[in-house]
C-alpha cells in the first residue's frame, strides 16, 4: 500500500495548494492532474480532514471495516469495472473524500450499502437506529449529503471540516 | 410545455442496474431518479419486452453491469410529487420535467425510440420517497 501525505504550500493565487508526498520512502510521486486539480481548490484544513490517501486504491482499515464484506465486494467490482456508455469510471478522489469523512466517524457499527454513480462518485447509503434514511454521494470536492430524521439535503465542501463534523453530529 | 414534453399521463420505466441497487440489502442509490436527463423509456411507443430487450443489450454487461429490473412510474405521479416538495421542512414546489428523447444510431447502443429524460435530477429525499412507493420487477437477460 502507498501512503500519501499532504503538504501545504504558501499561498499561491486563488489558496493555498497542497503537494502530495510519499511517505512511505521518501521518493517523488507522479502525482495525476486531478490531483493537482483537487490540492489546488483545497485549504489550510485539508490537511487535517486527508491526512492519509491511498493512492491505489486500498481502502483504509476504518473504510473497509465500516463497508463490511458485501460493501467491500462491491466496491472491488466498481474499481474493476469498465464503464458503460456515458459512465465515468471510479473517481480515486471520491475514494479519498469518502475514506477523509469515514475516518471522522466515532461509531461505524452500522452496515452501509456502497452505490457508484454515473459520475464516478462513491455514494453511502443506510437507515439509522429510528429507520430513517441516510444518504451521503462523495464528489472530488464535497458531499452531498441527505438525512431524513433531520428533513435536511445540502452539501459541503470536503475541506470544510467543520462543515463536515457538523454532519457527523448529527449521524449520531 | 414543450412540443417534447411528455404529458401526464405516460407511463415510464426506469432500469435499474446493480450500480444502483444494493440487493442484499435492498437500497436503491439516491441516483436511480437523482442525476439530471435521468434515462426512462416510455411505454406509450414500445411494450416492456421491447424495451427490457433494448435495455439488456444496453446495460447488461457482466461483470461490469448487472441489469437486475426496472421500476414503473407514470409522468403524472412524478408531477405530483413535485407539486408536493417539501425541502428542509417547507415547501418547494418543483416542476418535472420529462420529454421525449428517442435514440438512433448512438455507437453501442440499440435504437430506442422510446428513450426519454427527466429534465432535472430529483432531490435526494424526493427520490427516497418515491422509490419507497416502487417495487421492482425483476429481470433475467438472456
Amino acid at each position: 500500500m502507498t501512503t500519501v501525505i499532504l503538504r501545504e504550500f504558501p499561498e499561491w493565487e486563488r489558496g493555498s495548494a497542497v503537494e502530495f508526498e510519499n511517505s512511505v520512502n521518501g521518493d517523488d510521486y507522479s502525482i495525476s492532474p486531478i490531483f493537482w486539480g483537487f490540492g489546488y481548490k483545497l485549504g489550510r484544513e485539508v490537511k487535517e480532514v486527508l491526512k492519509s490517501i491511498n493512492v491505489n486504491d486500498d481502502l483504509d482499515p476504518q473504510t473497509t471495516e465500516l463497508l463490511g464484506a458485501d460493501g467491500m465486494a462491491r466496491y472491488k467490482r466498481f474499481q474493476e469495472r469498465s464503464p458503460i456508455a456515458g459512465e465515468a469510471s471510479m473517481s480515486k478522489m471520491s475514494v479519498a473524500v469518502m475514506s477523509a469523512f469515514v475516518s471522522r466517524l466515532t461509531d461505524i457499527s452500522f452496515e452501509p450499502s456502497l452505490f457508484l454513480t454515473s459520475s464516478g462518485n462513491l455514494e453511502l447509503g443506510w437507515e439509522d437506529e429510528g429507520g430513517f434514511s441516510v444518504s451521503l454521494e462523495f464528489y472530488p470536492d464535497k458531499i452531498e449529503y441527505y438525512l431524513e430524521k433531520h428533513e435536511f439535503e445540502g452539501e459541503v465542501r470536503a475541506d470544510n471540516i467543520s462543515d463536515i463534523q457538523t454532519i457527523v453530529s448529527k449521524l449520531g | 410545455m414543450s412540443a417534447d414534453e411528455l404529458p401526464e399521463e405516460e407511463v415510464l420505466i426506469r432500469a435499474i442496474t446493480d450500480r444502483l441497487y444494493d440487493e442484499r440489502k435492498g437500497r436503491y442509490s439516491s441516483e436511480v431518479f437523482g442525476k439530471p436527463r435521468t434515462s426512462v423509456s416510455r411505454l406509450a411507443i414500445l411494450g416492456y419486452d421491447d424495451i427490457v430487450r433494448i435495455f439488456c443489450s444496453d446495460l447488461h454487461r457482466p461483470p461490469d453491469s448487472t441489469l437486475l429490473g426496472y421500476v414503473e412510474i407514470s409522468v403524472g405521479a412524478l408531477k405530483e410529487y413535485g407539486r408536493n416538495f417539501e425541502s428542509n421542512g417547507k415547501p418547494d414546489r418543483r416542476q418535472i420535467i420529462v420529454e421525449a428523447k428517442p435514440v438512433f444510431k448512438e455507437i453501442g447502443m440499440l435504437d430506442n425510440p422510446a428513450h426519454a429524460e427527466i429534465k432535472d435530477g430529483l432531490p435526494r429525499s424526493m427520490n427516497k420517497e418515491i422509490l419507497r412507493a416502487l417495487k421492482m420487477t425483476s429481470v433475467e437477460c438472456k
